[in-house]
């Protein structure tokens, strides 16, 4: 798999919502740009 | 972030954080950090792979930030290692990043933390919504 750049289309993750539902991360950056912060844990 | 949230809200992004976890857990620490944006599970850390974010060897774990950035790196440990290594879907030694996706879905800015102290500055990414 070639390694995400700048300018690549940004990948359409599926994480987890407080109740454990599935959320697609281009429904975010569909309405708005998206900042998205890969925390290295919860802490 | 939070503290600067506002910032990014005026330029009309939005700012999600994802950790190393489930929902629940994403959303306990968002309690736990009074972070008001959403906070998403992955505790496949298939986002961490897709991105391509590392994991430090046991030196970047406890000595290499203490060169790097002593104050972060105490944070770090005062904060935050202790109890993630606690959690089994919690690999410690994972390393962060960012990234800033414009409305097309292109990314515009993308962050490979090198280190546990490693964080991409605020302004850079606030300068990459522009």
């Amino acid at each position: 798999m070639n390694e995400l750049r700048v300018g690549d289309a940004a990948p359409d993750l599926v994480l987890l919502d407080a109740a454990e539902r599935p959320v697609a991360l281009a429904t975010f950056w569909q309405q708005a740009p998206l900042v998205l912060i890969f925390l290295r844990h919860f802490g | 972030m939070q503290g600067r949230l506002a910032e990014f809200e005026g330029r009309g992004a939005r700012v999600v954080a994802i950790g190393q976890g489930t929902g629940a857990e994403a959303a306990a620490a968002a309690r736990r950090h009074r972070i008001t944006f959403p906070v998403l599970g992955d505790p496949g850390h298939d986002g961490y792979r897709t991105l391509g974010l590392g994991r430090t060897g046991w030196f970047g774990l406890t000595l290499e930030p203490f060169f790097d950035d002593p104050r972060g790196a105490f944070q770090n440990l005062k904060r935050a290692d202790l109890r993630a290594s606690a959690n089994p879907r919690s690999d410690v030694r994972r390393l962060g990043g960012a990234l800033v996706v414009d409305a097309g879905g292109r990314v515009r800015f993308l962050h490979r933390s090198r280190t546990t102290t490693d964080v991409p500055a605020t302004d850079a990414l606030l300068a990459a919504l522009s």
